[in-house]
């Protein structure tokens, strides 16, 4: 029999298999070798714009004007395939037209039921505003927009199924703008903001009844408005809150967040105490301290706390500590980075009047990261370990100083080991192997997980 | 003593005849309906040839069994099975691959769909540029110059 098989491998059998297959095979290949095959024959030329997905970035290789050239065809040749987009991320870099018509491609988008948009402006132009259907697009879940993206004149928003927004570095045009795209998500879960300089907005307000999860990050310190506006939460179903803002800003919570599981804060001021109460129900805390803090961790009841991670930067660091330890019963994991810290010696040395609740039934883990052997620090860890008597594990990650001698790191670890402990099966390691948030899990983290971006 | 498998009889579409276990069968979805639908010994599977049918009960024979032992998820079995799904295609012409495709898809076994749709497209990714691939897969453009050059420039970003 004559070998048929080999002959069988130049015939053009691909061509024929049906369209959806081809579309599958597209998506497994890098996008542009997907596009190029346009090229291939006539059968192929509008076979990749069928694709559900679509990853295009201009990159500081990509040639000219092609890359918007593409685009643009792109965007004529969506309307010649009728079918489902559903993800498509875009990134525009410094060499895009700018004249380049966005919005087309936007709309494009829209009317093709776009499910997930991520879009990034990184061109030399100026700001430009997206159609108005994109904020009344029904299928639209996710939505990614960053830098150079101006949020204005927007009509009656309604994103009825949008589920996670992120705003990155994009300018409002005015308070307002924020107010109303922000309404108009009933259903929003997950909200990502990372202001952008000059941005229009003073106060920068989160009323979100549905939203579970918020990340905020503000780090303009020079800004011209520096200190002089605020981040506003209204949002009562919270779970997770993550804030960082280093622009002086007031941080307010309005209202109560009963079931806030998770906060990691590091703000550069705090005027309000009850930003700090609004965290009481937290299992997971992550605290860069700063200045006024530890006056308000006295007043508030951590009772289901059992992971704390903090980073002092106060002159009444360790007293603090022991004032949030007093207060959080359960607390299994302690994390204290004094990378901060220096020696205070001018300050009378502190003192604790009796043991808190949890050195003596919970803590079962210390990790110390940027040990640098001050005062206060030997005193605090030896306190510790003196007391919990439920330690496990206590890992200590020193910080020398420059000139420190191989003789004085010794003499340091030595002086630590000989520290008494309560728990005689602890181990002291010099080092660090705790994460955060690895205890047994907690059946809401995966949930809590599938909200992350 | 081991329970008895069940097990069930497949017929291609020129009457080679496969008996594999049920657990085998369930790899297809498409089977796995049938064979609940109507519980006879033997099926048959008109739209599929004995050698291609014989190349699907060796995939789905192969991740069967891996699943069974695997259940304590070593790592190694799932190792090994990637070791021999790069040796079950690498040995494979394309015409079989096409033939695959078609039959994975009627028979809905999306593994083994997704194993052989990644074959032709690194099989894509391997060409240098458009020539090769056509040559390669065997395309044929139907394009006059004055259409291929148009296309060529609406899409310079995909050739740079």
């Amino acid at each position: 029999m004559p070998n048929i098989a080999e002959e069988k491998v130049c015939e053009d059998r691909i061509s024929a298999l049906p369209e959806d297959l081809l579309v599958k095979i597209l998506l497994l290949l890098p996008v542009k070798d997907a596009v190029a095959t346009t090229v291939l024959s006539k059968p192929w030329r509008y076979i990749w714009t069928l694709m559900p997905k679509l990853v295009c970035k201009d990159t500081k290789h990509t040639n000219n004007r092609s890359f918007w050239w593409f685009l643009e065809h792109y965007s004529l040749q969506l309307h010649k395939a009728p079918t489902l987009l559903e993800h498509l991320e875009v990134k525009l870099g410094s060499r895009c037209p700018d004249d380049a018509d966005v919005g087309k491609l936007i709309l494009n988008a829209v009317e093709r039921y776009i499910r997930v948009l991520h879009f990034n402006m990184k061109w030399l132009g100026k700001h430009i505003s997206l159609p108005n259907e994109l904020y009344t697009c029904k299928t639209l879940k996710k939505l990614i927009l960053s830098n150079k993206i101006l949020i204005e004149n927007l009509p009656e928003v309604f994103l009825p199924s949008l589920t996670k927004l992120s705003l990155y570095d994009v300018v409002y045009k005015d308070e307002d703008s924020l107010v109303k795209l922000l309404s108009g998500c009933p259903v929003l879960k997950a909200l990502s903001v990372h202001r952008a300089k000059n941005d229009n907005v003073i106060e920068f307000s989160v009323k979100v009844p549905s939203l579970h999860r918020l990340d905020y990050v503000n780090e303009n310190q020079d800004d011209e408005a520096c200190g002089s506006g605020s981040l506003i939460i209204d949002s009562p179903q919270l779970k997770c809150l993550n804030v960082i803002d280093y622009s002086e800003d007031v941080c307010l919570i309005e209202g109560k967040i009963p079931s806030l599981i998770e906060a990691i804060v590091d703000v550069g001021t705090c005027h309000n105490e009850k930003f700090l109460t609004c965290l009481s129900s937290v299992m997971f805390l992550n605290l860069s301290w700063i200045d006024e803090t530890e006056i308000f961790c006295s007043g508030v009841n951590y009772s289901q706390l059992i992971e704390c991670k903090l980073t002092p930067w106060a002159e009444y660091w360790a007293e603090s500590i022991m004032l949030l330890l007093d207060n959080a019963p359960k607390l299994k994991v302690l994390m204290i980075n004094t990378r901060k810290i220096e020696e205070f010696d001018d300050l009378p040395p502190w003192s604790w009047s009796h043991v808190p609740k949890c050195m003596s039934s919970q803590l079962e883990i210390l990790e110390w990261v940027k040990y640098g052997g001050t005062r206060d620090e030997k005193s605090l860890l030896a306190y510790i370990l003196a007391n919990s008597k439920c330690l496990k594990r206590a890992g200590i990650c020193m910080k020398y100083s420059d000139d420190c001698s191989d003789e004085t790191k010794w003499e340091l670890k030595q002086e630590l080991k000989s520290m008494p402990r309560a728990s005689v099966s602890s181990q002291l390691l010099f080092r660090v192997k705790f994460r955060w948030r690895s205890l047994p899990q907690h059946p809401l983290f995966d949930w809590l997980h599938s909200l992350m971006f | 003593m081991e329970n008895e498998k069940k097990m069930i009889t497949l017929k291609s579409s020129d009457d080679v005849t496969f008996e594999v276990e049920e657990a085998v069968v369930l790899e297809s979805q498409f089977l796995s309906h049938l064979v609940q639908d109507c519980p006879a010994p033997e099926h048959k599977i008109k739209e599929v040839t004995g050698k291609i049918l014989s190349k699907v009960v060796e995939y789905c024979e192969k991740h069967v069994v891996v699943v069974v032992d695997g259940g304590d998820s070593s790592s190694s079995s799932g190792d090994d099975l990637k070791k021999w799904d790069d040796k079950f295609i690498k040995e494979m012409d394309l015409s079989t691959v096409y033939d695959l495709i078609a039959a994975a898809n009627y028979l809905n076994i999306q593994a083994l769909l997704d194993l052989m749709c990644q074959r032709v497209a690194d099989v894509i990714t391997a060409c240098k540029d458009h020539k090769e691939i056509r040559e390669t897969l065997g395309i044929v453009s139907d394009y006059t110059a004055e259409e291929e050059a148009e296309v060529l420039k609406e899409n310079e970003w995909a050739f740079d």
